[in-house]
């Protein structure tokens, strides 16, 4: 506790929206139509979208991938490239009308009153220009500034954004950086415009939780510092409810839903953004207490001929003959709370949380999988990067044990080591009594590589493109020899499609004729097409939507208690993991930092690493964002050999030399509960429990048993 | 407020609720209603939307026809020799194209000489193709020693002016259809080895090809199963254009008295043998070159088409 600056009191959104109260209007959306132009005919992306920020206001957008979110900030930026168009409607900024603008007039704009922050860091910046250069452009182009107090200005602006020894930082190149210092340089010369409005296009997309969280604190210092309005874009309602005033909930290219961000989260209206906040695990509850509920269907294609309600065909609440009869108008229910949904009086009554899941089955506490001091390094010129090192953990049989830590952290190695697709540099990994540590899957028997399987990270990845969505699992089905003849393999192959909710046509589709959602499917039933003991899930839902996600994590839960398989999962997501998991691992630099049962590790006493990755998950209860606990820079070089504990470089609470000196004794918790730390467990305790989320999450945990 | 979130609504509109009573059953009944998309073409039936392409097609179709129907024009033979009109070598009503300085008739000749363009220039492509993916896929596919041995091999013979190599082996082995074949592989297999190789690093490192290991696949089935037809995107193109540089490699190799030997009816031979009546007879030349721009031209147009519908998503 004894660096100041490390940690930090995050804003009190209550302060927010007091900020945000008065304020002229400074960006005025009208019925805008945004049209694109391909070679399969013309499709509109946005249809009639109306919106609009008073200064210093902080606006959020949230919706699924493709409704539209991304090609409105390109319209206010009028950046949509060649093959779009705005062919109807009003973008009024400052007075000026940005759609008729002439480009001269737009560059000023876009210099010096607005400005963008987008996605991909890495490639906002020029790769063979040094920092410097890029950010000294900026004000010598729009404001004519000299060159000197242009480099004065960049280092000042480098300087708040909080990189430390700006002026020595002006000469690094791109690749020098860290995914966060690359954001942070991508939003310092976004502010060198010093810009009335700051569109941030899911700037944390990408990057670790606590680097995330660092960003978000940045943005919102900036926020109250010089009065930007935001217009926030993201997927993650999380996210949305921590930057806030005000959240917009889009879905096909329209503005269904519009509230003040306690109201929305509150109180929901629209059955969309009902839908959206229930297929999110929350981290105070577990499988055993709410389910995660997918929307079923999926969004719209854009232009596909509809009339009425675009939610409609997905809507549980749907009335045939009124919801598809005409345009839904949004319509005011509450104080400035804007809903388009002519059921939003019903919707009140969709359950929020989904009810509660499924039983606890019985429970045998037979280990399948031993690590002990299973280690893997990777010899660099620089040195040696110790992925995993000396790994000591247990899996029970039928149990779903996550692994969790940041990028870097040496969770997929691990994965990678389990499913022999890399081999071990020391130590064993006892697989059902056989030491498989040093055995790749080729020397591994046809029955030991069928026992372990593994459903991967990226769904773009996991199916050959050249081959249909069957070849992979009959082809499974051949070499594990189950199914004799093409009868029984293909009857097989239908039980498995069936298995992950597919049509048994599906087999003869191409990957690119399929969703993500479905491609993970088709990797879900050729892991199972072995019959596996294991299934290794490598991060397999980071990729989808939320509501997605809610759908794949079902299956998975679903299958796995079925066939009493053992999971192993693989995140980043630790509300995720709260959701899912029975026991859990932190990882951080190939090191356990932590290993206990679910509800033990989400509870004090933590690892001060554990602590600091909790807080920084941005909760979607508005209210849950009281003291966070910020870890200072980001994961030390992978090939610095440690001595003491491999976290002390960025640890709030470290103690002092001998957490540099010795490594961490392993403190024991209840159940089982492991803490690899110097702190003694009662100081450990006494750590602030988790922010309100994990309180108000509880009466909910408390309740849904009863249905 | 919180209270009546928290509450499941059991009671009233319960049975509206995607939910519906008990969740466990509620989640088995939920079924994927995601619509399967529908595939684009392949690039080959969409192939007639693209005018280039079907220009080059066509150039390319009128060759091959004429090839094909060579013995059965009314031409006389390609090594027949009219010693009256070499007088008056120009284009007549009995040599619509002329006679050559030795009194052959050229349209003959040009149509004689595209079977031999025609057959050598995709066998040499298309070995040069099967030895250059072998090349890269087990370069690719193998990192460290094997990868560095085979890079380094290929480096090599690129390093060579391309003229220079192609002299210096058909000057070793002699000028025959055979050694042309031999030469343009040795000359192009390097860089195509150097294409596949670069995908192939690309598509090792993908998901599929774990997966495929997670099945025991052997080496040999990633390398040409799970990794070659994903490459035939970037071939497809370069093996067009390739066979267009090959036309001209022919025609150069006969040019410089390396090709195919005399007698025989070869495009960059007829060249040859008119070049020193180039200021008195220029249609002696101009024909034969003619017939090769418009080839290789047909090719080119045929990748550039290829290519641009591969961009064109």
């Amino acid at each position: 506790m004894s660096f100041p600056g490390q940690i930090e009191a995050a804003s009190v959104p209550a302060a927010q929206q007091a900020s945000a109260a008065a304020g002229r209007t400074l960006l005025e959306v009208r019925n805008l139509r945004v049209e694109y132009h391909t070679t399969r005919g013309t499709m509109v992306a946005l249809p009639d979208f109306s919106l609009s920020l008073r200064e210093g206001e902080s606006v959020g957008l949230v919706g699924e991938s493709g409704c539209g979110k991304s090609t409105l900030a390109m319209a206010i930026m009028r950046h949509l490239g060649s093959n779009g168009a705005i062919t109807r409607g009003e973008i009024i900024f400052e007075g000026r009308d940005i759609v008729h603008a002439r480009e001269a007039e737009l560059e000023r704009v876009r210099g010096t009153r607005m400005s963008i922050v987008y996605q991909e860091p890495a490639t906002a910046l020029n790769p063979s220009m040094t920092v410097g250069r890029q950010l000294v452009e900026v004000p010598m182009v729009h404001q004519g500034m000299p060159r000197k107090a242009a480099r004065r200005r960049a280092a000042e602006v480098l300087a708040e954004v909080h990189i430390p020894d700006p002026e020595a930082f002006l000469e690094c190149y791109p690749h020098q950086l860290s995914g966060g210092q690359k954001q942070r340089v991508v939003i310092a010369m976004a502010l060198l415009a010093n810009p009335a409005l700051l569109l941030l296009d899911e700037p944390t997309t990408g990057l670790d939780v606590t680097v995330e969280a660092a960003v978000l604190d940045l943005v919102d210092e900036i926020r109250h510092k010089h009065g930007t309005a935001l217009l926030y874009i993201s997927h993650n309602l999380g996210l949305i409810a921590r930057v806030s005033d005000r959240v917009g909930v889009m879905y096909a290219g329209e503005l269904v839903e519009d509230s003040p961000v306690a109201a929305l989260f509150a109180e929901p209206r629209h059955p969309y953004t009902r839908g959206l906040l229930r297929a999110i695990p929350r981290l105070g509850a577990s499988k055993h207490d709410l389910a995660l509920a997918p929307i079923p269907g999926s969004l719209p294609a854009p232009g596909s001929g509809r009339q009425g309600c675009a939610f409609a065909p997905r809507c549980p609440l749907m009335l045939p003959g009124q919801c598809d009869a005409g345009p839904v108008a949004l319509a005011e229910v509450g104080a400035a709370h804007r809903v388009r949904c002519l059921r939003s009086e019903e919707a009140i009554r969709l359950s929020v949380p989904a009810p509660a899941a499924r039983e606890t089955g019985n429970r045998v506490t037979e280990a399948i999988i031993e690590a002990e001091r299973l280690s893997r390094f990777y010899a660099l010129r620089r040195g040696v990067v110790r992925a995993n090192d000396n790994l000591d953990l247990t899996v029970l049989r039928g149990e779903v044990l996550a692994v969790v830590g940041e990028s870097g952290s040496g969770k997929s190695t691990f994965a990678r080591l389990l499913a022999g697709l890399e081999v071990a540099s020391g130590g064993t990994l006892h697989f059902a009594g056989i030491d498989i540590a040093k055995r790749t899957v080729h020397q591994r028997s046809a029955e030991q590589v069928a026992q372990i399987q593994m459903v991967f990270q990226n769904p773009e990845g996991t199916l050959n493109p050249s081959f249909s969505a069957g070849w992979p699992i009959t082809r499974a089905l051949r070499k594990f020899g189950i199914g004799r003849n093409r009868t029984e393999i293909a009857a097989r192959l239908n039980a498995l499609l069936e298995m992950v909710k597919l049509p048994a046509a599906v087999r003869h589709s191409l990957p690119r004729q399929l969703s993500g959602g479905q491609k993970q499917r088709i990797a879900i039933a050729r892991a199972f097409a072995g019959r596996p003991e294991v299934l290794i899930a490598d991060e397999p839902t980071s990729a989808l939507d939320v509501s997605v996600q809610a759908a794949v994590v079902n299956l998975l839960l679903q299958i796995q208690a079925e066939s009493n398989t053992t999971m192993v999962f693989i995140s980043h997501d630790l509300g995720l993991v709260r959701y899912l998991a029975d026991h859990v691992v932190v990882m951080y630099l190939g090191r356990v930092m932590e290993v206990g049962p679910t509800a033990t590790l989400y509870a004090p006493p933590f690892h001060p690493y554990t602590e600091a990755l909790l807080s920084a998950v941005p909760s979607i209860d508005p209210n849950a964002s009281a003291g966070q606990i910020h870890l200072a820079g980001e994961l030390p070089s992978r090939t610095r050999p440690f001595k003491g504990c491999c976290f002390a470089t960025r640890c709030p609470r470290k103690l002092g030399p001998i957490c540099d000196t010795d490594p961490p004794p392993v403190r024991t918790g209840a159940a089982g509960h492991l803490i690899f730390c110097h702190i003694p467990l009662e100081e450990l305790r006494t750590a602030a429990p988790l922010g309100a989320a994990h309180a108000a999450a509880a009466p909910m945990a408390g309740q849904s048993p009863g249905h | 407020m919180k209270s009546r979130l928290v509450r499941a609504p059991s009671d009233t509109i319960a049975g509206q609720t995607i939910q519906g009573g008990d969740g466990a059953a509620a989640l088995r009944a939920a079924p994927t209603i995601e619509a399967i998309g529908v595939a684009r073409p392949s690039l080959l039936k969409r192939l007639p939307s693209s005018r280039v392409a079907m220009v080059g097609i066509g150039i390319i179709l009128f060759w091959v026809i004429l090839a094909l129907l060579a013995p059965v024009l009314p031409i006389p033979s390609p090594t027949a020799q009219d010693y009256l009109s070499m007088a008056h070598p120009g284009p007549s009503w009995h040599h619509l194209l002329g006679v050559d300085p030795l009194g052959r008739d050229t349209l003959s000749r040009l149509i004689w000489g595209a079977r031999i363009v025609l057959v050598v220039a995709p066998v040499s492509v298309v070995v040069a193709y099967i030895v250059g993916c072998t090349m890269g896929l087990v370069a690719g596919y193998y990192p460290g020693f094997v990868d560095g041995a085979i890079s380094r091999l290929s480096d090599v013979i690129l390093s060579f002016p391309v003229v220079v190599l192609y002299v210096v082996l058909i000057a070793a082995v002699g000028a025959s259809a055979l050694n042309i074949v031999v030469a343009v592989v040795v000359a192009s297999a390097p860089a195509i080895s150097r294409i596949v190789r670069g995908l192939t690093l690309q598509l090792v490192r993908q998901d599929f090809v774990a997966a495929a290991h997670l099945r025991r696949e052997s080496a040999l089935f990633v390398m040409v199963v799970e990794v070659l037809p994903n490459c035939r995107g970037p071939l497809i193109t370069d093996f067009c254009l390739r066979l267009g540089y090959t036309v001209i490699t022919i025609g150069t190799l006969g040019f410089l008295g390396l090709g195919i030997p005399p007698p025989a009816p070869d495009w960059g031979g007829m060249v040859q043998q008119a070049t020193p009546m180039l200021t008195v007879y220029p249609e002696m030349a101009l024909f034969p070159v003619l017939a090769l721009v418009s080839l290789v031209l047909g090719f080119n147009l045929l990748a550039d088409g290829l290519n641009e519908l591969s961009r064109a998503d």
